[in-house]
């Protein structure tokens, strides 16, 4: 992956002017915007790639400027990473992540939620997949209790959905690498 | 800045999980191994229906019994001892699973709502199955499974019995590519039922070992015809009755392009597609026949490339022993020298067990 720094400073031809929720103006770089395909589809749209076209402010509404500020912030440091494809999304039995992704998301929980919904609305696939990760990565390894508690679940499970039968945790076995699994009994008829 | 990579020290929770929508959980779910998603089913209603809403893809899942065959058939134990071994991904095999058992409470328990969850769920690229002893499958899923739910790539129905074939054929979807199935040598193997299955239609490669149905071959072949089955549908068949081969070109005399003692090529009603019958390589007692459709225009030298297949034979006890005092050990064989050593030291164990029973008796 290549990551070098951007060279180039947005100029009126090259950029667009998106306005936040609470009314301040970010100027953007079109190379940038490629990275959000909800960006990239309105520019289409809007002929906003050819200098001859007038370009309005684009309002996001639903991304506070604190947000915008975030967000271009990794569009800036992914600004000359290749195009993100789809087939990168495989689950891992390991997480790692770039330095620079871990202190970008060593955020408050709130804000981690409010940076995954704008990553969704814009739709920046790299952005929303690596704050999925870091998310299985809290809970990936853990038990049953564990991730209730990382994941602040309050249970509501009675019965299985296979069997109807009340669910009770089995930890009598260490045999085996499951022995953590809850698992529901099910005694069919045999 | 660089690309140093590190894991992630500072997150350790995230307590926003339930404000967010279905479609987000999911996405991160796409990222949990197996062992996690089944884990977090176990959390709440919420994430059990989200969890086993999400189909997710399997490498090999397959039940066996702890003893090989033959071996497992001659231990007289009241309980057929299992193992479930569960690969997730068949290209990093550093996540493994292997859940043994060896009483019928953790079976029901544990092995039983494993197996559903994974055949609901899951696309499985291979899944392998054997006959448990005192018990039949059939019964033991009962109705939890539906029809034509299995999104089996390869089943491999080992050893399974006629109920309990046609059980796991009924269940397998469509997205089939290969069915490997015994017929144990078997008379009333349910061919005739088996072909009118859609799993066992549409399948590209149809495998059965032991299968003594003399007609078993044309029929398919027929069903071929009927259905236009694409070029490279393949069914594979061992010990099957000496008379299919010729049998088959009687029966397809109108259609017959060619015959040699190996070979059989006949016409379908597709002009682009014929179908080749033809002797595989001969492997021990087994009689290995391939019938595949091929395109018209398949030159006869390429005929000798399909040939090029040896069964890995399962073979009755007394056979098995026949041929061992009889013939050489091959190293394609699926039962070599050192089984025929742990066979015989199982039965030097159970002599010996049976003589102290004897001796000292159970008070």
């Amino acid at each position: 992956m290549s990551c070098e720094e951007p060279t180039t400073s947005p100029t009126p031809e090259n950029n667009i002017t998106v306005v936040s929720s609470d009314g301040k103006e970010f100027l953007l770089d079109l190379k940038l915007t490629e990275q959000s395909e909800t960006l990239a589809r309105l520019i289409s749209n809007f002929e906003y790639d050819r200098t001859d076209v007038k370009k309005d402010p684009v309002p996001l509404g639903n991304i506070t400027s604190a947000q915008m500020q975030k967000i271009i912030e990794w569009l800036q440091h992914h600004r000359y990473y290749p195009k993100w494809e789809q087939n990168d999304i495989h689950y891992s039995t390991s997480f790692t992540f770039e330095t620079w992704v871990e202190e970008y998301l060593n955020i408050p929980n709130n804000e981690m939620f409010e940076l995954l919904n704008a990553a969704n609305y814009l739709n920046i696939p790299r952005l929303f997949s690596t704050i999925c990760r870091i998310m299985a990565s809290r809970i990936t390894g853990k038990s049953a209790e564990q991730i209730r508690t990382v994941l602040n679940i309050k249970t509501d499970v009675k019965n299985d959905v296979y069997t109807g039968i009340p669910i009770q945790e089995d930890s009598s076995s260490s045999e085996d690498g499951m022995s953590e699994i809850s698992l529901s009994p099910s005694p069919p008829p045999i | 800045m660089g690309n140093k990579m590190s894991s992630p020290k500072t997150l350790t929770s995230f307590e926003k999980w339930n404000d967010l929508p279905p479609e987000m959980k999911l996405v991160c779910i796409d990222h949990l191994d197996f062992k996690t998603r089944f884990l977090l089913r176990s959390t709440s209603r919420t994430e059990r229906a989200l969890v086993d809403a999400h189909q997710f893809q399997m490498g090999h899942v397959q039940m066996q019994g702890l003893l090989p065959y033959p071996i497992n058939a001659i231990i007289p134990s009241g309980y057929d001892a299992q193992k479930l071994t569960i690969i997730p991904s068949l290209n990093s095999q550093k996540e493994i699973y292997v859940i043994s058992v060896r009483n019928a409470t953790r079976f029901t328990e544990t092995i039983v709502p494993l197996l559903v969850f994974i055949l609901k769920t899951s696309i499985i690229s291979e899944f392998s199955i054997e006959m448990i002893r005192q018990r039949d499958w059939v019964n033991v899923f009962g109705n939890m499974l539906e029809p034509a739910s299995f999104r089996i790539k390869n089943f491999y129905g080992v050893i399974l019995s006629h109920q309990e074939t046609m059980f796991f054929v009924s269940k397998l979807h469509s997205i089939n590519e290969s069915i490997h199935l015994d017929a144990n040598g078997c008379q009333k193997f349910p061919m005739e039922r088996l072909i009118e299955d859609p799993a066992i239609l549409n399948t590209k490669l149809l495998g059965i070992r032991d299968l003594p149905n003399k007609d078993a071959v044309w029929k398919l072949a027929e069903k071929w015809i009927e259905n236009d089955s694409p070029i490279g549908t393949t069914f594979r068949v061992t010990s099957t009755n000496h008379r299919s081969f010729h049998q088959f070109a009687v029966v397809f005399k109108d259609r017959l392009i060619s015959e040699t003692n190996e070979e059989i090529l006949i016409k379908t009603d597709n002009p682009s597609k014929h179908i080749l019958l033809k002797l595989a390589r001969r492997c021990r007692v087994s009689r290995p026949l391939i019938c595949i459709v091929v395109s018209s225009e398949t030159k006869e030298l390429e005929f000798e490339t399909f040939g090029k297949w040896v069964t890995k034979k399962m073979m009755p006890l007394s056979e098995y022993l026949s041929f061992l005092f009889v013939e050489d050990m091959n190293e394609e064989d699926d039962l070599n020298g050192s089984s025929f050593i742990i066979l015989m030291l199982h039965c030097v164990w159970l002599l010996i067990t049976m003589i102290l029973k004897c001796l000292f008796g159970r008070h």
